[in-house]
């Protein structure tokens, strides 16, 4: 029995497995339903087993076909890691679900099994990837599998969007691959911890280290980079925008992440301060735009734009004192807006299945039509705008906390500012669902698989609130660097 | 000596040369057709500098994939476009209406050209900056490489890279052509094929090309250990011959089944991933082979490849779902 735990928590096999069932799928797509659920639980258990063995045993490196850094490829799994495979489980989880109702036409539902687990299977990969070379792959089967997913709605909006999409990211995949080139040339090695015990402030390091910003800072849309993003994740179908603002924007920030702890060469404040600076831009940019959205998906996609912001913040926050505490609070951050964000596209994917539309302030009468998915758009949005008890209230606080700490008072303006404008889009979309107007006749029934699955997710968020303590022991198991750059003043 | 380097000088001078005047050439040319001729031209010019930087694999790769195939591809989207009038069908027709139209020769500019200009100018100062303090005779892994290939009974070193020690990277990419093919298929079924018969010329060229095309796809394969070739080089062989097939009016694929054309696309992937899995069944890491038997592994791997990587991309060209899947007609309700 122990024997048999220790050899599922490999780290390959959060890999392999959605990869398998994905190549399943396609080769048995009638019955993509059965093999998709599989692979779904599947994949849920190997990565619980994972994230366990993580949590007891500390860090786990993996020298997939023997070799080893420098020659080979190392799988490195951490407690950050950890943290972003648990969410992307948690969303998949959700995802899944909804996905065994939403879809109709027997086709689309094969291919989005195929196309979804693809995703999960690069996203597992992407978070425990330990070479920078092996990351690039898998950022791009990150964006082609999202890029496909996005055009699988259909129609003119959402093959534009998917089209835009596709571009944006090849650009910025590019820019990245260019940057691990120059590095590789200059130290010989793609290894990230051989990388970072070599890595020296020169002209080479800074250009590439530009390069590999500039083109995940595309791929996460840090404003004024989001413009592809309100039309890929407004017209793609609801289980799909819950995935790609949920997941596949902080998995290009999660690489971001590596590279900041682990690459840079020495600590310089100018980059923090820009890239808070752009952070607190988008809050307010897509704050104010999401506040002028007609349709509910866009709204939130703008809302994704906002939120993005708040993640940037760390960067200025990163070098000082209150190191600790920011990183925990971004941790939080992904992980809350991960769980309401997708909770709140599933919801909007419902009630586009029940009206027939999404404009928001056609949405009278939801609470009482729509009474589960009408709740948990309720909970979501309690902790996107970052009320207590949830995670994006925890989040919030802990930047807060840290950027008070570090005396940056004007980050604070502006996450309170940010705050205010969420929880006046929030409240345009849930005031009009209270108040009994009448519902259009054309209402369709949503599936309690549906509407159970955003539920799930939002309380997710919610509970999240009460798991501040255990994430910060898990992110601090190999957290990079901890003496170096983390702390003392 | 001295005039064969003469020579190579005269060579690396007009190619560098070329290159930038093609690649501005097919960037600024109105003229649809002209850009696509003058990007297949890139690609040979891009070939041909590959094999004076002696990287023979990339030369090969870079000639078969950039050049033929996506001239191939760019040239049957072109066609495609020509076919769709615009106006007609708009209702059914689930493609935006610019990809429909032929492009128009303004469009709306959503970045300022000085700001682009601006931008460029810092990416290649930076890249310049960048480039100019590298270490010259940077050796990279290449000596490693050069230690451990025989010891697989490999000669060539990039097979030995790209299948032994970084096997993991194929995998995965080999995945991103699984995934293309399962986007293309889920956008719509592939079009009716052209009616018009092919001429007597193409009909007797592809019945005395295409066998040697198949013999020369093995050999790339078999000499792939050893030699520049692959995998890959071989694989797209094949889909060249699909593509001459095509145009020939022989189908390729449209008389397998529904089940047969999957397998042959997943086959690839999932024998990879099959051994893979069967070394950690033996005790050993994920893709790690036996010493002993680690060339005739890679071979297998390989030749499960070739012929996926060979029908993916024809399946590519078709552009679209098989009409044969009887996945894709039935739009039952689940």
């Amino acid at each position: 029995m122990i024997a048999l735990a220790v050899a599922v928590s490999c780290p390959i096999w959060a890999i392999v497995v959605p990869l398998v069932g994905a190549a399943l799928t396609m080769l048995w797509p009638r019955r993509a339903t059965f093999v998709g659920a599989a692979a779904t639980l599947t994949t849920l258990a190997v990565v619980t087993a994972l994230t366990a063995r993580i949590a007891q045993t500390g860090v786990q490196r993996y020298a997939v076909g023997g070799w080893g850094a420098p020659l080979g490829i190392d799988l490195y799994a951490d407690g950050l890691s950890a943290i972003l495979l648990a969410i992307t489980a948690a969303v998949a989880a959700g995802v899944s679900l909804y996905g065994l109702r939403y879809f109709r036409a027997v086709s689309v539902l094969a291919y989005f099994w195929t196309l979804w687990l693809f995703v999960w299977a690069a996203l597992n990969a992407l978070f425990l990837s330990g070479d920078i070379f092996n990351l690039y792959v898998t950022l791009e089967l990150v964006g082609l599998s999202a890029v496909a997913l996005v055009a699988l709605a259909g129609g003119g909006a959402a093959l534009t969007g998917a089209l835009r999409y596709l571009l944006v990211s090849l650009v910025g995949s590019a820019s990245y691959l260019l940057g691990v080139a120059l590095l590789y040339g200059q130290y010989a090695v793609l290894d990230i911890a051989s990388l970072g015990a070599q890595v020296q402030p020169d002209t080479v390091t800074w250009v590439a280290m530009a390069a590999m910003f500039a083109g995940l800072m595309l791929k996460t849309a840090l404003f004024p980079l989001h413009f592809w993003l309100p039309a890929a994740h407004g017209a793609a179908p609801a289980p799909v925008s819950a995935v790609l603002s949920g997941l596949v924007v902080k998995a290009s920030f999660y690489i971001l992440v590596r590279l900041w702890l682990q690459l840079f060469p020495i600590a310089v404040p100018a980059p923090g301060q820009l890239l808070g600076a752009l952070g607190a831009a988008a809050i307010l940019w897509g704050s104010i735009q999401a506040l002028r959205q007609e349709r509910l998906k866009m709204l939130l996609a703008y809302s994704t734009v906002a939120q993005i912001g708040y993640l940037f913040l760390v960067f200025p926050l990163a070098d000082t004192v209150a190191a600790q505490t920011a990183w925990l609070g971004v941790l939080m951050f992904i992980a809350s807006h991960a769980l309401a964000k997708s909770a709140l596209f599933l919801c909007a994917g419902n009630i586009l299945r029940y009206y027939g539309h999404d404009r928001v302030h056609k949405l009278g009468g939801a609470a009482r039509g729509e009474p589960v998915t009408f709740f948990a758009l309720g909970l979501a949005g309690v902790s996107l705008i970052g009320l207590p008890p949830s995670g994006g209230f925890i989040a919030k606080w802990l930047l807060i906390e840290a950027a008070m700490a570090s005396g940056q008072w004007w980050w604070v303006l502006v996450m309170v500012t940010g705050a205010f404008l969420a929880a006046t889009y929030v409240f345009r979309v849930l005031g009009d669902g209270l108040i009994s107007g009448t519902v259009s006749a054309r209402r369709q029934v949503v599936a309690p698989g549906m509407a159970g699955a955003a539920l799930l997710l939002a309380l997710g968020a919610t509970v999240l609130g009460f798991l501040a303590v255990p994430m910060d022991e898990l992110r601090q198991i190999g957290w990079p660097l901890v003496a170096v750059r983390g702390g003392q003043p | 000596m001295d005039a064969l380097g003469l020579v190579n000088a005269a060579f690396d001078l007009v190619v560098i040369v070329l290159l930038p005047a093609v690649a501005l050439g097919a960037v600024m040319s109105a003229d649809l057709f002209k850009a696509i001729i003058l990007f297949i031209t890139l690609g040979l010019l891009l070939a041909l500098t590959w094999v004076r930087l002696a990287a023979p694999d990339v030369a090969l790769a870079e000639a078969a994939i950039g050049s033929g195939l996506m001239g191939a591809l760019l040239l049957s989207a072109r066609e495609r476009l020509a076919r769709t009038r615009p106006g007609r069908d708009r209702r059914t027709s689930h493609y935006p209406r610019w990809m429909t139209h032929p492009p128009p020769r303004r469009s709306h500019r959503a970045v300022s050209p000085w700001a682009a200009s601006g931008l460029v100018l810092i990416a290649v100062a930076g890249l310049t900056a960048a480039v100019v303090t590298l270490p010259h005779e940077a050796a990279g892994l290449a000596p490693e490489v050069a230690r451990q290939t025989p010891q697989r009974d490999l000669a060539n070193q990039v097979t030995f890279v790209l299948l032994d020690a970084r096997g993991y990277d194929t995998l995965l990419e080999i995945g991103v052509l699984l995934l293309a093919v399962a986007a293309v298929w889920s956008l719509g079924e592939a079009p009716e094929p052209p009616q018009n018969a092919a001429g007597p010329m193409l009909q007797g060229f592809v019945g005395t090309v295409g066998p040697i095309m198949v013999l020369v796809a093995g050999y790339l394969l078999w000499a792939g250990t050893d030699a520049p070739g692959g995998a890959f080089q071989a694989g797209v062989m094949l889909g060249a011959l699909g593509v001459l097939l095509s145009l020939a009016g022989r189908h390729p694929l449209a008389r397998l089944p529904g089940w047969a054309l999957r397998l042959a696309v997943v086959s690839g992937p999932m024998l990879f991933l099959a051994v893979g899995v069967t070394m950690i069944g033996l005790g050993r890491h994920f893709l790690e082979y036996p010493q002993a038997h680690a060339k005739a592994l890679i071979l297998l791997i390989e030749a499960t490849a070739m012929i996926s990587i060979g029908v993916i991309l024809v399946s590519l060209y078709a552009g679209g779902r098989p009409l044969s899947d009887e996945s894709g007609t039935r739009k039952g309700r689940l």
